[in-house]
């Protein structure tokens, strides 16, 4: 596993290269070597740089779940480039090959029953890109059961359980012949529960942001599998759930221990990452922020003395004008105005003129003039309304200053209520322009069927615009919000900091508004993890949880064992980097014992992870003569071809059934 | 980028190889395909584990624990009156995102 040069330079030209192609790590390295010289990620990252564009191994971030390529799908090689690069990478850590070629015989693994393009593809790269003399393919899962002996191997009667990362296989094998016909494949792994679990807090939580070794960290080091599954769900939700459930249980006779132990929820707090702000940067804000104001000011300033000079200009042509016709009412009006605004006049002078009519008697106006009255009217009460409300809201605000003091705890209730309010809705507005954003929703197809509506050709008249409420529609086709979106979050945060010098435990209390015991929606600074250490493994038990429809592990061991030899069940091999999860072998022991007779025996490989490579290393350094009997050839390649069944050679690790 | 043990002759060829794939027929086109080429009984899809016959069990689709109702509007397992609370306030994309995760890729609509 060190990564040492000196090694690699002595390596001679016949030892052979070691490759354990797997879904979430590729293992290389020469035979002679202790364990393997290279250990990658087999996942290729695009990465784009202004000065290189070129594709490197995966920096592994939040991205990698959505921005990767992998050369596999679904434990299959399938994409031939992204294998040709990790391929370079391998051969070019190894110091292996010159002169346009790699000249070590290789062994290769491949999974059960691999497809003849994923063959196809290796073999056409080995030979063709390296121009290797010789290649090995081989099963994976068996090669991890090899240990030192080939005698031995072909002797052994077990149930291997392959736990990869994208793939599960159970193999059956007696008497060293494995039973192709009942091998079957699960098709979730290591990645599928390591995705499951990411989902389910990052969308409990997402105003949170998880990074990919953060979560790797955490479903390595605090997930497993749930011995009884019924009761570690009863025991997260309390002592009492749990009691009364093993009580029910115990009646009914079933299997039970008293001294199963249960995992306890776990509360990891998350750090607050604030931006730490020096005093000369505010200081520098604060300069430019006045700088601002006093711009601000002086261009206000301008515009006012531009507008009262014009308004004066006006002014002087407007009495000029009056003095050639003197009874001209419109002009006086003009001219009253114009001196309101310009202060020259009271205020109450523009309301003499409006409400002209108000004090003359009906028998000396004409029908119009009247009319003309009875709008006067109208509007005179309005205006004293206005005026009166105006007053009531300075009285209030009077008022409200008087009750802070007096009464505080009713107006602190007023100001929670208040709060309440606004909270509510700003969180429908959300909603809304949520819906917005999708295509599927209400809200966008009205939007399309009345655009539809007003672009429609057949028509005959078109009257659009007579009637002003025809405009309306366009405001139910707008997606723009208004403005009242800011201005309630802006009175939100007004409300709160009253709140706060007011209220010294406010937050305290707003916290316990919204607390529950499932932490849903209160956007704390902490990740609770109770019923996700074991739901993300127990996907191998119940694949319909990520809704994968197949059969469990323990239907699938029932399946694959069914009518060989008994003493399968007490060889059962847990291999892959899916066995070194905790509980996996008691939860399948506890399984299976219910179901059968006979005694079980589950044991965990030596080496789960590095398993493979080792029994190839073990095979190459003692069967050496063997090797070239089993492998096939350059001259074969270029013979035979990949098209053809006989180039493929039959051996005790090989895929191929007669 | 070039490496000292790679065929110099390896980058034409790697293109005939690709069109030869794919001139041959259509069979690589996907993993159904590729199995029926050989008709032998041990292949790709025969090994894969049959469906389930026994009756799936329910777990709340927000915090995992056993569920015993369903929502009507969103189509999610919960548990109690908490996680219906929220997951009627929660937008939609969110309650697609948990049904996406249990399989079902059905869009929800208003």
């Amino acid at each position: 596993m060190n990564y040492m040069r000196d090694n690699y330079a002595s390596a001679k030209n016949d030892v052979p290269i070691l490759i354990d192609y797997g879904a979430s790590t590729i293992k290389a390295g020469y035979a002679t070597s202790q364990g393997p010289d290279v250990v990658i990620r087999s996942y290729i990252n695009k990465f784009k740089d202004s000065n290189t564009q070129s594709n490197q191994i995966a920096q592994w971030d939040t991205d990698v779940f959505k921005n990767y390529r992998s050369p596999f799908e679904k434990n299959l090689i399938q994409h031939s480039g992204a294998l040709e690069q990790l391929n370079d990478f391998v051969f070019e850590r190894l110091q292996a090959g010159k002169h346009g070629r790699v000249n070590h015989p290789m062994i290769l693994t491949e999974c059960f029953a691999t497809t003849d393009l994923a063959r196809m593809i290796v073999l056409e790269q080995m030979f063709e890109c390296y121009q290797v003399p010789s290649v090995m393919l081989g099963v994976d899962a068996l090669f991890s059961v090899f240990q030192d002996d080939l005698e031995a191997y072909l002797k052994q009667t077990q149930l291997v359980v392959h736990l990869g990362d994208q793939t599960v296989h159970v193999v059956p094998i007696v008497n060293g012949q494995v039973i192709y016909s009942n091998i079957k494949r699960l098709n979730l792994g290591g990645l599928n529960s390591l995705k499951y679990f990411y989902q389910t807090i990052q969308l409990r939580h997402p105003h949170l942001k998880f990074t990919y070794p953060q979560i790797d960290y955490w479903h390595k080091s605090y997930t497993a599998v749930a011995i009884d599954y019924q009761l570690q769900l009863r025991s997260f939700l309390g002592p009492q759930q749990y009691f009364g459930y093993r009580d029910k249980i115990s009646e009914q006779n079933r299997f039970y221990d008293d001294d199963l132990s249960f995992l306890d929820p776990i509360y990891i707090d998350i750090p607050i990452v604030q931006k730490i702000v020096s005093a000369e940067d505010l200081k520098r804000k604060d300069e430019n922020r006045q700088r601002m104001r006093v711009r601000l000011q002086e261009s206000i300033q301008q515009s006012r003395q531009n507008k009262k000079s014009q308004l004066e200009q006006q002014l002087v042509a407007l009495q000029q004008e009056l003095e050639t016709d003197q009874n001209n009412d419109e002009l006086k009006k003009k001219i009253i105005t114009l001196q309101v605004k310009l202060g020259q006049a009271p205020k109450e002078a523009l309301d003499e003129l409006k409400y002209n009519l108000l004090n003359v008697p009906d028998d000396k106006l004409t029908p119009s003039q009247l009319n003309q009255k009875r709008y006067q009217k109208v509007m005179y009460e309005q205006a004293l309304i206005k005026k009166q409300k105006n007053q009531e809201f300075k009285q209030l605000q009077k008022d409200a200053n008087k009750f802070k003091l007096e009464e505080p705890e009713k107006y602190l209730q007023m100001l929670y209520e208040k709060r309440d309010r606004i909270v509510l809705s700003i969180q429908e507005r959300k909603k809304l322009q949520q819906e917005m954003n999708s295509r599927n929703s209400r809200f966008n197809q009205k939007r399309i069927q009345t655009l539809a509506f007003l672009g429609a050709d057949d028509k005959v008249e078109d009257d659009f615009g007579k009637d002003d409420k025809d405009w309306e529609i366009y405001r139910s086709v707008t997606k723009e919000m208004d403005s009242a979106d800011e201005k309630s979050k802006y009175k939100l945060q007004e409300i709160e900091q009253e709140l706060k010098d007011l209220d010294p435990d406010f937050e305290i209390k707003i916290l316990k508004s919204i607390a529950n015991d499932h932490q849903l929606g209160m956007n704390l600074s902490q990740v609770q993890l109770s019923v996700d250490r074991v739901r993300c493994q127990e996907i191998y038990f119940q694949p319909h949880l990520i809704g994968v429809e197949q059969q469990g592990l323990v239907d699938m061991i029932k399946l694959s064992s069914k009518g060989l030899d008994k003493l399968l069940l007490q060889n059962i091999v847990l291999t892959g980097g899916g066995a070194k999860t905790q509980g996996i072998s008691q939860r399948l022991s506890k399984d299976l014992i219910s179901e059968y007779d006979c005694p079980i025996a589950i044991k965990v490989a030596p080496d789960p992870v590095f398993g493979t490579w080792l029994g190839m290393k073990n095979f190459s350094n003692k069967y050496q003569s063997m090797l070239s009997q089993f492998s096939i050839t350059l001259d074969d390649y270029n013979e035979i071809g990949t098209q053809k069944w006989e180039i493929f050679k039959q051996h005790p690790f090989s895929n191929i059934v007669d | 980028m070039s490496y000292s043990f790679k065929n110099s002759s390896w980058q034409a060829r790697k293109k005939e190889l690709k069109s030869r794939r794919q001139s041959q027929s259509r069979k690589f086109n996907n993993i159904k395909a590729q199995v029926q080429i050989n008709n032998s009984a041990f292949n790709y899809l025969s090994i894969e584990a049959p469906p389930s016959l026994k009756p799936a069990k329910r777990y709340c689709d927000v915090t995992g624990f056993e569920a015993k109702y369903k929502d009507p509007v969103t189509q999610l397992y919960y548990c109690d009156a908490i996680v219906f609370n929220y997951i009627r306030n929660c937008p939609k994309a969110t309650a697609e995102a948990y049904l996406n995760i249990r399989g079902c890729t059905q869009k929800l609509i208003s």
